[in-house]
């Protein structure tokens, strides 16, 4: 093969090589607004996949028929630190009723390895999971540390408490209001 | 011009937000000093309309404007061209004081 015609071949292989790369890589998380899906009370909670710090994802949208709280947080901001016990203890209370609790890092703003330091140290059994590029807290327009998104078994986001730290019975209240509903 | 600072001492973010506003204020020509207000409590998050920390406030307006039912000891995070971080960017800064400076 005379040179010309071989470097034509490489760099044909090198571009379908990187073509490649992008087409093939994996998507270990997404966050889109299905039509209808706004973070704001009333309205369809925005889906979204995220990978979990104990390895495996969750899917906002395969948890319906449960109540849900999404609990925006990192471990540097002390109200989110404050809260998690509160949030913990309802959650061992009603998850076999039906509660499940999504303590949603935001891991671009914090690190992995202290999101799991502090959640060792609380004892935290619901899962946490990693929005390692902002996406899951830019779909949701989270302007402070804590929020809280209070989910109903529809989907249907009932409530945001922006700030914190919630009370136990804060969270107690809205989580039983919300089963109730079920019953 | 009063120029407020907000801030909360737990959310460490306020530092970097006080840095980009001094240099914001000084890239916009602007020699006012920014006042530091530390909240303490939530009974003063509610009393001043807290939006967490750090808060900008230039002659009683805030920057970044959100209405709330609840104000509370909190950490603010602002949509930056980087995503999500603890406080604005220089030039988010220097937007909202020309908005409001003109």
């Amino acid at each position: 093969m005379s040179t010309p015609r071989f470097v034509m071949w490489m760099t044909w292989a090198l571009v379908l090589g990187m073509i490649w790369t992008v087409v093939s890589r994996v998507q270990p998380e997404s966050a889109q607004a299905s039509p209808g899906s706004v973070a704001k009370e009333g309205f369809t909670a925005p889906d979204f996949k995220l990978g979990l710090l104990d390895g495996g994802t969750v899917t906002l949208s395969e948890l319906k028929g449960k109540v849900v709280l999404v609990n925006f947080w990192t471990s540097w901001c002390p109200p989110c630190r404050k809260e998690m016990p509160a949030i913990e203890s309802v959650y061992r209370s009603y998850k076999d009723l039906g509660l499940v609790v999504i303590g949603l890092n935001l891991t671009a703003q914090d690190s992995k390895q202290a999101a799991a330091s502090f959640v060792q140290e609380i004892g935290v059994t619901f899962p946490i999971a990693l929005d390692l590029d902002n996406s899951v807290g830019n779909l949701y327009r989270v302007t402070a540390l804590p929020t809280s998104f209070f989910i109903d078994r529809k989907g249907v986001i009932r409530s945001v408490i922006v700030g914190g730290p919630m009370s136990e019975a804060l969270v107690q209240s809205k989580v039983e209001e919300l089963l109730r509903e079920g019953e | 011009m009063k120029i407020e600072l907000l801030y909360f001492d737990g959310c460490p973010s306020w530092e970097s937000g006080l840095k980009n506003l001094q240099t914001a204020l000084q890239e916009e020509g602007l020699s006012t000093a920014v006042e530091m207000v530390k909240v303490e409590s939530d009974e003063d998050a509610a009393r001043l309309k807290f939006l967490g920390s750090p808060h900008f406030r230039v002659d009683g307006m805030d920057l970044w404007h959100e209405e709330r039912d609840v104000y509370s000891l909190s950490c603010r995070v602002y949509p930056t061209p980087n995503g999500i971080k603890g406080y604005p960017t220089v030039q988010m800064l220097k937007e909202k004081l020309h908005a409001v400076v003109g």
